[in-house]
């Protein structure tokens, strides 16, 4: 029997190229190995999506997904996923965010988009009514003055994803951003829909989601807010967002700076003095659908030239250390104009943070020749300047033209002594110093995860204990023999936690709950009897493991089909040839044989192949994947 | 006996969430479903923005359901 209340089970596919748009039935079989979003659009991309294929092709997919809790009141559940061939590497675009659950209430799970609009086009989707178009008008605007226009054209109902110029200019790092807040941020899913020529897609639903089992649910969600509300520090989750850890990160030493040269230690604090924030440029909160934490935040801030600006804000924390510590940008107030600019063009936070910071590095050692040296470049800590940088990239401009092409592409363009300074993993930025803190499952994975680095922020970012490590796992509810493999007595192997952690984020994901950890540290039994109560499926929280291993084996395939190898899974050289000077002391350099080691580790953990990497071919046969495509 | 009456009393507090809909179509619309297009309740965007002014409409049972699940304080059942 199929499921009863949570999913619509439908599947809106668009063809830009034709401008149709037909309904499809979601296979029971995905339902039952996938469950829903993310896993879902891994395994629609792995089916659908042909090997070696030009991310700017027409028949590239942007798939957008929302798991079956999305819609509902269960806490944090707006989450949803956008899955695609990216435009960085050779490996699976994966972004989500909090505010694309208008889908849901249009009567849909998934969205694929797919072909190419002959000229600039917005996708309004109202119900069952799919209508294209004309952006001839939008084309060039930003994303704030897109949304702005939409709003008046269409009604401010309308949920709004556009891109900017960065979009429109395929620059690889663009995202694509709803309400001028939310962003798919990561893996350059923007530059995708600029391929297409599509420049916003509207949303609009008037229908409902049902339940399956009511007052199984109602006590469900019961739960899951006396839980949420227990916890001392929901207040300061809402007050500071993810700036709640900057102090703790700050000691650690967990900052980067100048390129991966050196770490900031307290000093940090006094550049961005926490309080400082709260009181003279946070003014109020802001949320995710059906998301009583809010971490994101409504900014007021004065520009240079002069004006009152006002800005919403998802990840202050990326906003910080993108242009505070990769680039060296004082204070909030400067760091804030920066990330304003990089929204209204569209391009995500910390990657255009990692491009800048690379060019800094390169002009501080000289290494820019012959007419790229004639530009003005970029110098550390200079906030006009970052900000000009920002918009070179958007528009292509000069040298700006060559970090569109991502960290790796523009490396190889500027010469193999560039080379050691473009800090990436399959060519998305590196955010954390693996010497700072390898035994961080979100650090660690940054160089073994699919994509690149998957924010699983987790109960590893700061010190634990062995015997913390053990109490998380079984508070959780992760299997015996798991915690076995991860806890000895003298510490904990963080490459077999990682794989762990991947897959309780992955549940959320999957379920279409946020990743914020409040709500990764409820036991995953609660969520799998929300889903039961929900969809009427009866699943138990192994069900739901499963999915996400299930998401991780297609996510691997469709990477190694397209000839990702072992060797994609390590470090930047410097991580294992320098130390970075922070405070009083420093870290590094990184252990490569351990280092190698924990990759193996993790393969181990995962059913991976030690020799190719590979996910076990029985379960890829369960799951109909093997030789498809 | 008084009878209680829901109220917005802080609408510059709201965060978008729309949990306020989600509840109150679930508990008083026909459907029981989630369906925040059958709210008797709506947040409407401040022009431009993403902050809302809050209206209860003409269909509102005061059950107050929609204040027990407004985490930002701009609902309240008085």
């Amino acid at each position: 029997m199929g499921p009863m209340g949570g999913y619509t089970g439908r599947l809106l596919r668009v063809d830009l190229t034709r401008k149709k748009a037909h309904v499809e039935r979601i296979p029971e079989e995905l339902l039952l190995h996938f469950r829903g979003g993310a896993a879902i659009n891994a395994a629609l991309a792995f089916m659908e999506l042909e090997p070696f294929g030009d991310p700017f092709a027409p028949d590239n997919e942007m798939i957008f997904g929302l798991g079956p809790l999305v819609g509902t009141m269960v806490p944090g559940s707006g989450k949803g996923n956008v899955t695609a061939r990216s435009p960085l590497r050779k490996f699976i675009g994966i972004s989500g965010h909090g505010l694309f659950g208008m889908l849901k209430f249009a009567g849909y799970d998934h969205l694929i988009v797919t072909g190419r609009a002959a000229k600039p086009t917005v996708l309004k989707i109202e119900n069952s009514n799919v209508e294209f178009l004309d952006a001839g008008d939008l084309w060039g605007q930003d994303v704030f003055d897109t949304t702005d226009l939409l709003w008046q054209a269409l009604g401010d109902r309308f949920h709004v994803t556009c891109i900017g110029p960065a979009g429109e200019h395929l620059v690889r790092d663009a995202g694509l951003i709803t309400n001028k807040y939310a962003a798919f941020a990561r893996t350059g899913m923007g530059a995708v829909m600029g391929s297409k020529n599509l420049k916003a897609v509207a949303l609009y639903g008037s229908g409902g989601i049902g339940v399956a089992d009511r007052n199984r649910f109602l006590k469900v969600v019961k739960n899951i807010y006396r839980i949420l509300r227990a916890d001392p520090n929901l207040l300061n989750w809402r007050k500071y967002g993810t700036l709640i850890s900057l102090e703790a990160f700050s000691r650690l030493g967990l900052y980067a700076s100048k390129n991966y040269q050196t770490a900031y230690r307290e000093e940090l604090l006094e550049k961005f003095p926490l309080e400082e924030f709260v009181e003279l440029f946070k003014n109020g909160d802001v949320a995710c659908q059906g998301c009583p934490i809010g971490c994101k935040h409504h900014i007021d801030f004065q520009a240079s030239n002069g004006t009152r600006n006002r800005l919403a804000v998802s990840c202050m924390n990326s906003v910080m250390q993108s242009f505070g510590t990769f680039c060296l940008v004082d204070g909030w107030g400067e760091t804030i104009q920066c990330a304003e600019t990089a929204a209204r063009l569209g391009l995500d936070f910390m990657s255009v943070g990692n491009l800048i910071s690379f060019i800094m590095e390169l002009n501080q050692r000289g290494l820019l020749k012959g007419g790229d040296a004639e530009e003005t470049l970029p110098v550390w800590g200079d906030g006009p300047s970052v900000r000009t940088w920002i918009r070179k990239i958007a528009y292509r401009e000069g040298l700006g033209d060559v970090l569109a092409e991502g960290l790796d592409r523009a490396a190889e363009a500027l010469g193999p002594e560039t080379l050691p300074y473009a800090m990436h993993s399959k060519g998305l930025g590196v955010l954390y110093d693996p010497r700072a803190r390898l035994g961080s499952t979100e650090i660690f994975s940054q160089f073994t995860n699919v994509r690149g680095y998957i924010s699983n922020v987790s109960v590893a970012m700061v010190e634990r204990t062995a015997e913390q490590i053990r109490r998380y796992c079984s508070k959780i509810g992760l299997p015996e023999d798991a915690v076995e493999r991860i806890v000895s007595d003298d510490g904990y192997n963080v490459a077999r936690l990682n794989k762990w952690t991947e897959d309780v984020t992955s549940v959320l994901e999957i379920l279409g709950i946020c990743q914020f950890p409040p709500y990764q540290r409820l036991p995953l039994e609660l969520w799998a009897e929300a889903c039961t109560a929900v969809t009427g499926i009866e699943t138990g929280r192994d069900d739901l493991l499963r999915a996400a291993e299930n998401m991780w084996h297609v996510r691997r395939a469709f990477n190694l089909r397209e000839g990702a190898e072992t060797a994609d899974d390590t470090c930047p050289e410097r991580f294992f040839k320098e130390t970075a000077p922070a405070g009083e002391s420093g870290f590094g350099p990184l252990d490569r044989e351990k280092f190698q080691q924990l990759v193996r580790d993790y393969y181990d953990e995962r059913g991976w192949s030690s020799q190719t990497g590979g996910p076990p071919s029985a379960r890829m046969a369960e799951l109909g994947m093997s030789s498809t495509k | 006996m008084k009878t209680k009456q829901t109220r917005v009393v802080h609408p510059e507090k709201c965060s978008g969430c729309l949990m306020c809909q989600l509840v109150c179509s679930f508990f008083q619309s026909p459907e029981k479903k989630f369906q925040p297009s059958a709210a008797h309740i709506r947040p409407s965007r401040v022009e431009g923005t993403n902050r809302f002014r809050v209206e209860l409409l003409a269909g509102c049972m005061q059950c107050g359901a929609c204040a027990s699940y407004c985490e930002y304080g701009v609902l309240e059942k008085v």
